[in-house]
């Protein structure tokens, strides 16, 4: 641990890229799994063409109720459209609505739950009741609610989910901030007669954030499971969108005929939410020290 | 046979030989102590003597026999067999070793259906015995108790009758009075004296020389993993032939060492005073302050009167409410009654906003600066928050912390360095560095060495005295240790249970005790029998000894 060079800028920075490298190194099948199947799904949200060159909406009687072959990967739907293709660009829908509907809940629950943690008293009481209240309703109750005052369609899908994930968040920041708020450090710099307001940017916001980033990953998942229960449910996006959810409760009707209609949709948005939630944990385990 | 008999251990992570050639025996009532610094290779003896010294260290010896049975080619099934059956072991800090969920009893009682095949009904019974044996007052009523709510020396006491739960022939204990006050450890001190009597082995792990002198039957000092010395106590004690052993006989703080340095070659040398305080003054005073926690009165009518210039020691037993007098004092939490006065002008009952100004002038100075550092600082970023609070211009923040860096013995380098890859002693240095940059008048110390070894606390120590005459402080020093507060004191105040029972200068304190719980505190003191050649130590040309450069990494 002696390393004395006099040099002021390299020996850390060095340090911290060489650590990054070796841990990178140790990284565990499965989470290596998970991140290609998610690098893969942000091409196809990105880039659908590339990777589907078929035209998601055309309708080709001629191909109806295709099993899967050569020519159409995951077979055709009763109106002859490209499963395949369907799939690949029903990407985009569920990647905006988990990464969206998360950043708008991380974001509003970071707010209140900073501001509940550090105000303290009637404010802390005042918010987390309202929280309570919320945590009170399923989540996808309380998504289902909002749907139905706003109206359908994807903006609001988001939206709803968002709302219906906020009291989580907000718990969670204010419990962190509770004990930010008490270490030493904090203490240290009210001793060094730091203003408040400089000592919840400084120290409070930036330990609070870490943890929060790490289980927003975990939120992701669970973001586009309800965006696509949301949707089979008939309250998401209107036909003939393809997203996942909606081509799922179109492929019901078909299942004993056309297993592939429902299945490989389904198999997506599975294979999505346990891609996240993989790296998710490995994540969390990293920032606990335990990776 | 011998109990334990070791032949050329050798200890070896990756990279680096923790413990090389390590030989000793012990016999059945014997006490052998290991004693070195944080990073000699104790620790990692005694967990390589219980097969836990990790998966990635290599364990290699001539020989490894525990009453005649080979140890060192044993599967981790086999090695459960032996520890707590056959070794019991003891570790520093019994809060994070007993587990939060179990009742003590619950925590003993495993050990014993474990390793004892004892039939349940009688398990209570014995249960109760061994708390009433550890000296463990109302077994009855701790047996159903948790460990957050005993004593620091209850739980010491409750863990080493979890280890001797099931009769080992041999205790090994690393470190088992570190955290505890004298009084405490006296007693604990007294418990491994009685089971050394009754013909258990026990190997004593400390850093503390003064600690093992009383009971150690034969001593190892090490150092890097070599032995430096070995011998019986009165040999390695009194006529110590390295001299490592010498400075860390030299290094104890004692009666003796009063005004004298307990490094040598270390540190600032003579700088003239940069500034002098105007002594006479009173630069910090509470009147007859008085603070409860919950049901429970902490600090009873207190008064401190805090002579600028001086050097005030406070001294008591862990929960006899110094640390919370310490925040009173430093406002960070409000006396039910009493005032605060800094300078002559309010303290206490000003607004947070009204105070914030002259917080500077008031620091602290903790027992865990590790605690006190946001995780994500370097060191360079700690020193220039505090800078940025004095209103230093930002380009000035490097040149500034490069100084005060220098001042507290560290280098340049140390300043991109995350506290967390700096030693015990490092961190108290840049902790100290902190309160520096904010030029206060005043340093309120609380329990500043009492997390480090001995050698680290001297050069800390001897840190803080030199800082005191350069720039002039008034220091409050907080501590249970009296060797350290004598050593540092011009001044000493001894509380109990929340109430100032004496004060005095502390050579009358010392010398002469009027109040029963100082003299209770003094008796309890451990002392090295031969202490006149501990001081004689001192005489020793200092070429050979102690080299902080050395110390400072370690």
């Amino acid at each position: 641990m002696t390393d004395l060079t006099p040099n002021l800028a390299d020996p850390a920075r060095m340090r911290a890229g060489s650590v990054f490298f070796m841990r990178l190194r140790r990284v565990p099948f499965g989470v290596a799994l998970a991140a290609t199947v998610l690098v893969f799904l942000a091409l196809c949200a990105v880039a659908p063409g590339i990777v589907a060159p078929k035209d998601p909406y055309k309708i080709s009687l001629l191909h109806t109720l295709r099993p899967p072959s050569l020519e159409f990967p995951f077979g055709t739907d009763q109106l002859g459209r490209d499963i395949f293709s369907r799939v690949v660009h029903g990407a985009s829908y569920s990647l905006t609505i988990g990464l969206g509907a998360t950043f708008i809940a991380v974001t509003i629950g970071l707010a209140v739950g900073l501001v509940a943690g550090s105000a303290g008293g009637a404010v802390d009481l005042a918010f987390m009741r309202v929280i309570d209240v919320l945590l009170a309703f399923p989540a996808l109750f309380m998504s289902m609610a909002v749907v139905a005052l706003l109206g359908t369609g994807s903006v609001n899908v988001l939206i709803a989910i968002a709302i219906a994930e906020i009291p989580r968040y907000a718990r969670i920041v204010r419990s962190q901030v509770l004990v930010v708020r008490t270490s030493g450090y904090v203490e240290a710099a009210r001793i060094l007669g730091q203003r408040r307001w400089r000592t919840l940017m400084r120290h409070v916001l930036p330990n609070t954030i870490g943890p929060l980033i790490v289980l927003s990953t975990l939120g992701i998942g669970s973001a586009i499971l309800s965006s696509a229960a949301l949707s089979y449910l008939g309250l998401g996006p209107k036909p003939p969108t393809p997203e996942w959810g909606l081509m799922l409760a179109e492929g019901q009707g078909y299942l004993r005929r056309a297993w592939w209609i429902g299945v490989f949709p389904g198999m997506f948005a599975t294979l999505t939410v346990i891609s996240t939630t993989v790296l998710g944990r490995y994540l969390k385990a990293l920032s606990d020290g335990r990776a | 046979m011998s109990l334990l008999s070791v032949e050329n251990l050798s200890v070896t992570f990756p990279g680096t030989a923790a413990v090389q050639g390590l030989s000793f025996s012990v016999e059945a009532g014997q006490c052998v102590a290991i004693v070195g610094e944080s990073g000699s290779g104790k620790s990692v003896t005694a967990r390589a003597l219980v097969g836990l010294a990790g998966d990635n260290a290599a364990v290699s010896a001539q020989r490894l026999h525990l009453v005649g049975k080979d140890l060192l080619h044993l599967s981790p099934g086999q090695w459960r067999g032996i520890r707590g059956r056959h070794i019991g072991f003891v570790l520093q800090d019994a809060l994070v070793s007993l587990d939060p969920l179990k009742t003590i009893g619950s925590e003993i009682a495993e050990a014993l259906t474990e390793h004892a095949d004892m039939p349940c009904q009688d398990v209570r019974r014995k249960v109760l015995d061994l708390l009433t044996s550890v000296g463990i007052p109302n077994p009855e009523e701790r047996i159903g108790q948790f460990a957050h709510q005993l004593s620091g020396g209850l739980r010491q006491r409750a863990l080493i009758a979890s280890a001797i739960a099931a009769n080992p022939a041999l205790l090994i204990a690393d470190e088992p009075t570190t955290a505890l006050d004298v009084i405490v450890q006296a007693q604990i001190l007294a418990l491994l004296r009685e089971m050394k009597a009754k013909g258990t082995g026990i190997i004593l792990i400390s850093h503390d020389l003064a600690v093992v002198a009383s009971l150690a039957d034969h001593i190892v000092v090490l150092k890097d993993g070599v032995v430096v010395e070995a011998g019986p106590p009165s040999q390695v004690l009194s006529r110590p032939q390295a001299a490592y052993t010498r400075a860390l006989l030299a290094a104890i703080p004692s009666v003796e060492t009063k005004g004298q340095r307990l490094t040598f070659g270390s540190g600032t040398p003579d700088v003239p005073a940069a500034r002098t305080p105007q002594d006479g003054g009173i630069a910090l005073e509470a009147r007859s302050l008085t603070k409860s926690l919950g049901e429970r009165l902490v600090v009873d009518k207190v008064d401190v009167r805090l002579v600028a210039g001086e050097t005030l020691g406070l001294v008591g037993a862990s929960g006899s409410g110094k640390t919370t007098l310490a925040r009173l004092l430093l406002a960070l939490q409000q006396p039910d009654q009493g005032e605060v006065l800094f300078d002559g002008g309010p303290w206490s009952h000003l607004s947070e906003k009204q105070r914030r100004p002259h917080r500077p002038r008031l620091q602290l100075v903790s027992q865990d600066p590790l605690g006190s550092f946001d995780p994500r600082y370097r060191v360079i970023d700690i020193l220039a928050e505090a800078l940025e609070i004095i209103g230093l211009p930002k380009r000035e923040w490097t040149r500034r912390a490069t100084e005060l860096i220098r001042s507290v013995g560290l280098s340049d380098s140390h300043l991109l360095r995350r506290p967390r890859q700096l030693s015990g002693g490092q961190r108290q240095r840049v902790a100290i560095a902190r309160a520096l940059a904010m030029k206060p008048d005043i340093l309120i110390c609380d329990e500043p060495v009492s997390a480090l070894d001995v050698s680290t606390q001297a050069q800390v120590l001897d840190l803080l005295e030199d800082l005191k005459r350069q720039f002039g402080l008034t220091i409050l020093f907080i501590s249970h240790d009296l060797g350290v507060v004598h050593h540092v004191s011009d001044r000493v105040m001894v509380m109990h249970a929340g109430r100032i029972v004496e004060e005095g200068p502390v050579g009358d304190v010392f010398a002469r005790p009027r109040d029963a719980y100082t003299r209770e505190l003094l008796a309890a003191l451990p002392r090295i029998p031969f202490s006149s050649i501990a001081s004689k130590a001192k005489g020793y040309p200092h070429d050979h000894i102690l080299d902080s450069s050395v110390h400072i990494g370690a």
